[in-house]
This record gives structure tokens, sequence and C-alpha cells, in this order.
């Protein structure tokens, strides 16, 4: 290991976290408005009663509030904590990231006016969304009605207060309303965070050290080279912005590799790994990694007897 | 204790803030990012500022000791990340280097026009088809041998490309072949004359690994740069380029356009 490696490590480390700190901050600061100032179950009421219903929100909810995956993950578990079905919930922060109109322009763009891939992502994603969405919610939606802290949230997260706030006027309190709520977005940030940096250093180790040229030997074979990249999405950590452009560039890769790479990677990799578990309880953090992950690889599978 | 970590929590998060303000203006902002991202990296920054410093001022009642540890950590890989490849005394000079400005996108060498190109648009010109046969191009980039290509009596030429970060940078470009190109060693950079050929059948160069500071390539396979003359030149002040599918129109540029083929 040469001092350089080691230092490009850290750049390549800190440059994920410099990449995601904007995502993840608006995420928190949603968060923590949701938190303060949504109304508990007026969201709720607003969502239709039917899973079709339920799954379309979560599926076109990124449509209206894009935001990353970095960010999703803090933003859903609030979601979730004010009475959002699970369903809608899970489907909207696993599909967000990706069917959003940016997302689905850089896609378009990376691949050259493509619009067979655009339409393919989509379609992988929001398979792989809604059915983790459909698993998770039974079981979520149990544990939430058991006992609602099992969302692991912050307890002092879970209720507006203001320490030491009885008889400070109004504006006094207003002031204190808004440091907390800045206060909580920052300690939201400093939760997720912690898995960010973690992911990022072990998303670097894997970038710099990883056998390269095996990759580009292995790819050829289209269940492989499936695989292959899936793997690589998890290990590399890359934006889902960005992601298309680098799956553009595996130009060795059948097309459905590619597409494996850019729906995966958005739903499950280092550092949302160690969200889940965060965020969520343990069977529930499974499958969140496992569900979207064996939906991606069959269907890249299925759609490259179509893709050539 | 409590007090301790919860005040280094709020430091952190403060400190990250001014962190990412400070390298959102200075040169060595490109060594991490696309510099199209200035702004929202100052955005989040002052964001970063701004909760940290809530916290500061009235912490969250809870402490963690690994978020505190990992934040700690974060703050050491920045003190080691340093700015890589793009070194200079003007390094954090408050200069942002991407001045849009229209250099002629022409060079001329004996007579001969050649069009300005990194290997990177190339690669992606080739891609989608767009690279005009008659047409000389000038390119540079960093040489990368393996066996593969000396078998064909080629190296490939190559240039860092980045899309949002470094994470995402993989160095791209094009197979160059001419009778001295045996002479090219692996991690020189070198300046290409010539035209691109597209060749009979694809030839997937699969043994590469990575070069210089992207630890993957990856090299067009169904054309072939041939130079008409190589040269040998020193490393440009700034190795990557940030190219993105049609986007000739307006991919940054660092210094006017002069370190972008």
């Amino acid at each position: 290991m040469m001092p350089q490696d080691i230092q490009l490590v850290a750049r390549i480390a800190v440059s994920i976290v410099l990449e995601a700190a904007p995502f993840l901050l608006l995420g928190s600061l949603l968060s923590a408005a949701v938190d303060r100032y949504v109304d508990t179950g007026r969201i709720a009421r607003r969502i239709p009663a039917g899973p079709l219903g339920r799954m379309a929100v979560g599926l076109l909810g990124g449509m209206v509030m894009p935001i990353c995956e970095c960010g999703s993950v803090p933003l859903a578990r609030r979601l979730l904590g004010k009475g959002v079905p699970p369903l809608t919930a899970i489907t909207y922060m696993l599909a967000a990231p990706v069917i959003n109109p940016v997302v689905l322009v850089s896609t378009y763009v990376a691949f050259s006016s493509n619009f067979i891939m655009v339409l393919a992502r989509v379609l992988v994603v929001a398979c792989g969304a809604a059915l983790t969405g459909w698993l998770c919610s039974g079981r979520l939606s149990a544990d939430f009605h058991a006992d609602s802290n099992q969302l692991t949230l912050p307890p002092d997260l879970n209720h507006l207060h203001l320490h030491g706030a009885h008889g400070v006027p109004a504006d006094g309190r207003r002031r204190l309303m808004v440091l907390d709520l800045l206060s909580s977005a920052a300690s939201e940030f400093m939760d997720m965070g912690k898995y960010l940096v973690l992911g990022a250093l072990a998303s670097a180790v894997f970038k710099v050290f990883l056998p390269w040229q095996l990759v580009q030997a292995l790819v050829g074979n289209t269940a492989l080279a499936i695989a292959l990249l899936m793997l690589l999405a998890v290990l590399l950590c890359v934006c889902s912005e960005a992601d298309a452009f680098v799956a553009a560039a595996f130009v060795y890769a059948p097309p459905a590799a590619q597409l494996s790479f850019m729906a995966v990677g958005a739903m499950v990799d280092l550092k949302l790994i160690g969200m889940y578990f965060s965020a969520f309880p343990k069977k529930i953090a499974w499958m969140l990694i496992f569900v979207p992950a064996a939906c991606v690889f069959g269907l890249s599978n299925l759609l490259s007897l179509f893709m050539r | 204790m409590r007090r301790v970590l919860l005040t280094l929590d709020g430091a952190f998060v403060f400190g990250l803030g001014l962190y990412m303000l400070f390298l959102s203006q200075a040169e060595a902002y490109t060594a991490f990012m696309n510099p199209k991202f200035r702004l929202l990296t100052a955005a989040a920054a002052a964001g970063l500022c701004t909760v940290g410093g809530a916290f500061l001022i009235r912490p969250d009642g809870r402490t963690d000791m690994l978020r505190t540890l990992c934040f700690g950590v974060l703050g050491m890989l920045i003190l080691h990340a340093g700015t890589g490849v793009v070194s200079s005394a003007a390094v954090f000079a408050p200069a942002p280097p991407e001045v849009r400005t229209h250099p002629d996108p022409h060079l001329t060498r004996n007579g001969d026009v050649y069009l300005k190109s990194n290997p990177a648009r190339l690669f992606l010109l080739l891609q989608a088809g767009a690279a005009l046969p008659d047409q000389r191009y000038v390119t540079r980039g960093i040489v990368k041998r393996s066996a593969q290509l000396d078998g064909l009596g080629r190296f490939a030429l190559l240039r860092g490309n980045m899309v949002c970060c470094l994470a995402d940078v993989i160095a791209m470009g094009v197979m160059v072949a001419h009778d001295g190109a045996r002479e090219f060693r692996d991690g020189e950079w070198a300046m290409a004359f010539g035209r691109t050929q597209a060749t009979q059948a694809p030839q997937p160069i699969t043994d590469m690994g990575g070069a210089g500071e992207a630890p993957f390539a990856m090299v067009y396979d169904r054309a072939v740069f041939v130079a008409e003359a190589l040269e040998r030149i020193d490393r440009p002040r700034f190795p990557y380029v940030f190219e993105l599918p049609q986007s000739a129109k307006g991919p940054a540029r660092l210094t006017g356009g002069e370190d972008d083929y």
C-alpha cells in the first residue's frame, strides 16, 4: 500500500461526503420540519386507502419531492413516524432517488437519447421499490402499531418540545422553535452522516484496491456482468444523479448490466445499508437490502433478452 | 463528558460547513468535485454552518459516541486528503479557474489545423457516432500500456472524466496507433495529433486497470486514433475533465479551456 493510495482513499471518501452532504442536509431539514410542523395524520388522510393507490403515491412522490438517496432515508422514517403508510413511505424512499425529473433526464443524456434505457430503469426501480414496500408494509405496520419507537426515531425528536420555554414571550418562543428545528436537523444529519462517512470510506477503499482488470475481463457474460455491476454499484456508492454516466462508460458490459448498475445503486449501497440498519428494525433493513437486489437481478436478466 | 461530546458534534458539523465553504471557492475543489457544483456545495456549507451553530447554542439532548467518532474520522480524512494532483501555490486561492471564455478550439501545427479534444470527449464523440473521420484532432492524456495493447502495437491515451465527484472518475480515452507508440511509458503524459479510424470489429481491452488517479479506465474499442505525431508533455495543471455526452456546448472548462483538451 503506497502513501499516495492512502491519500487517494482519503480524497475519494471526502469527495463522496461532499457530494452527498447537501442532500443529506436537505433530508434532515425536511425531516425536522415534518416532525415539527406537519400535523400527524394530515398526510396520512390524503393518501389513498388501497394498496395500489398507496404504491402509486410512493412511486410518483419523487416527481413532486425529488430527493437523493441519502436524504430519502431520514425523510421516509419521519414520514413513517407521522403516520404515512409504510407501503407509501418505503416505496417513496426507494423510488424517489431515481423516479424524479433530474435523474430521468441525466439517464436520457448519458445513454445518448436512448429512451428505452430510461423506461427500463424506471420499470426496474418501480418494481423493486413497490415490491419491497409491499413486503415491508405488513411487518412495519405491526411493529409500528406495537411501538412507534421501533422505528428508532430518537425519542427527543418524536415530539415538539421546548426545553425551558415556558414563560418565554412569543417572539422568544419562535426563536427557540427555530433553534430547536435547526438543532434537531443537525442531530439527524449526524445520525445519518456517520453511516455516510463509514460507507464513503469503505467505498473509497474498494475503489482504489479493487482488481479492475478482473471486472473488465468478466463483463462479457450477461448474467455474470449483471451480478458484477450490481456488486460494483453497492461498493462504489455513486450518487443516483451521476450513476447513469458511469454506467454508460462500461461500454464492454451488456445494456442489461448497465441497467442493473443504475437500478440497484440508488436503492442499496454501502452508505445506505448503514442508514437502513440505523433507521429501521433489523428484519426490515435486511429486506431493504435483499428484496430490491433480487428484483433488479431478476428483471435485468429478463430484460437482457430484449436489450441488445 | 456528555457536554464535551455534544460540543464536539456541533463543532464537527460547523467545521465541515466551513471546510466546504472554503473549498467551494478554491481551485482545489476540482480535485474533489465537478466545478459546476460549487454553488450547491457553498449553499450546503452555509446550511451546515447554520445547523451546526444552532446545535452548539442549543444542543439536542442525545449523545452518540459512534457518530462523534465518525465525524472525527472525517476530519482526519479531510486533513489527509490534501489537494491531490491539483497542486500549486495558488491551490487554495479564492479564484475558481473555470472561466467561461471561448478560446480558439483549433491548434495549427505544420500548417495543418487540428480540433482540440480531450480523450474523454473523443471517447464520447466516437460512442455517439459524432467523430468525423476526416477531422484532424489534437488530444492530450495519460499513457496507459497493457499486454493486450502492446500486442496491437498501441497504447491508450486517457483522461480522468469526472461527472459529479472523484468517486465516479473514469479514465476514458482512445487507442493510439503510431510507429513510435512503444517508446512511451506507462503514466507519461502525451499529446497526439491525428485522426480517428473505425476498426472492422470491436477490440475490447480488458487488462488495463486504472490510470493515474482514476482506478478504473475504459478505452473505446471500435476505433483507433491514428497519430501523425506524438509529443511528450508535462502533466496539465488540472488533470480531470468534466465531459458529458452531448455537452460540447458547456462542460466546465478550466483556465478558459487551455487545460481542457
